[in-house]
């Protein structure tokens, strides 16, 4: 689980262009959203096509986006448990 | 400086001109690293600007240096407008999508590369980070066409739709990139931008560009 925080981290500041930031400066429980990191929605469909592209992963219930994405972690939960 | 001229900014090749002075000579030729100079150069706080196309980094950068300074306040949101000449539209994020769609089994288009392949969403960004609410348009033509823009200017004073305009070139493409941009005032009297003086200013900037290269 470490090494897939890890990933993530790196993969979601190359897909979202947050050339500011370290992987070090999001925490895994940190909120992706709203005051967290200052997603926004385009954002939330680049994190859809990153799950399908790096991991095989395809949403089919957008309602669930919210619970997946909340965090690192729970975007690492989620790949661990879905992935095949 | 024609009078109704407030400002201008001129970027290509790793310059930036202020109202014709050389104030940024880049260490870097390609363009991507340029940009970075110019943004760490104007001081600029926006993580926004990260997730924008070269396009609408390059339009950004231009506006940002060139209203800096610029009183503003007193004038209505609605009443500041920008419009600009483009070439080559959003050729570099165009290439980009479709890399990213050539392959039906590896066909995963980016929803951030998605929503810049249109050039006058460099117009709404530069519009949002102000509060703009006034005109907003991107003319597409081979080259910068100063009887076209200066025109377009003009009417939009005349008709007393606006009270200042930023207008330009902006382009970019993988073997060149320019943002010509100046910020023109309406006197409340009709003060025409004239076409002639515009273009023979831009043609300078081309020519100190070339020497500075």
């Amino acid at each position: 689980m470490e090494k897939l925080i890890a990933d993530l981290k790196e993969e979601i500041i190359e897909a979202l262009n947050l050339e500011d930031m370290e992987p070090d400066e999001i925490g895994e429980d940190d909120a992706l959203f709203g005051d967290g990191l200052g997603l926004d929605s385009i954002d939330a469909l680049e994190l859809i096509v990153l799950l399908e592209k790096n991991y095989g992963i395809k949403i089919e219930d957008p309602k669930q986006g919210k619970d997946i994405f909340f965090s690192i972690k729970s975007m690492a939960e989620y790949i661990t448990a879905h992935q095949k | 400086m024609m009078k109704n001229i407030l400002k201008h900014v001129f970027i290509k090749d790793s310059v930036l001109f202020i109202d014709g002075n050389l104030v940024l000579k880049g260490e870097n030729p390609i363009f991507a690293k340029f940009l970075k100079e110019v943004y760490k150069f104007a001081k600029i706080k926006y993580p926004k600007y990260y997730k924008m196309d070269p396009l609408s980094k390059l339009g950004f950068l231009a506006s940002e240096v060139l209203l800096q300074n610029q009183e503003l306040a007193s004038y209505p949101a609605e009443r500041i407008g920008i419009a600009v000449n483009n070439r080559a539209s959003t050729y570099l994020v165009d290439c980009k999508h479709q890399e990213s769609i050539n392959h039906q089994d590896k066909y995963f288009p980016s929803p951030a590369n998605f929503v810049y392949t249109l050039p006058n969403v460099m117009t709404g960004e530069i519009c949002i980070r102000n509060g703009f609410k006034g005109e907003n348009a991107v003319f597409i033509s081979e080259i910068f066409d100063a009887a076209f823009m200066c025109n377009y200017l003009n009417t939009m004073f005349a008709a007393n739709k606006s009270d200042l305009m930023i207008s330009g070139f902006v382009d970019a493409d993988e073997n060149h990139y320019e943002a010509f941009l100046f910020l023109a005032k309406n006197d409340g009297k009709f003060n025409a931008v004239y076409a002639k003086e515009i273009e023979e200013l831009y043609n300078q900037l081309k020519d100190k560009t070339n020497i500075e290269k």
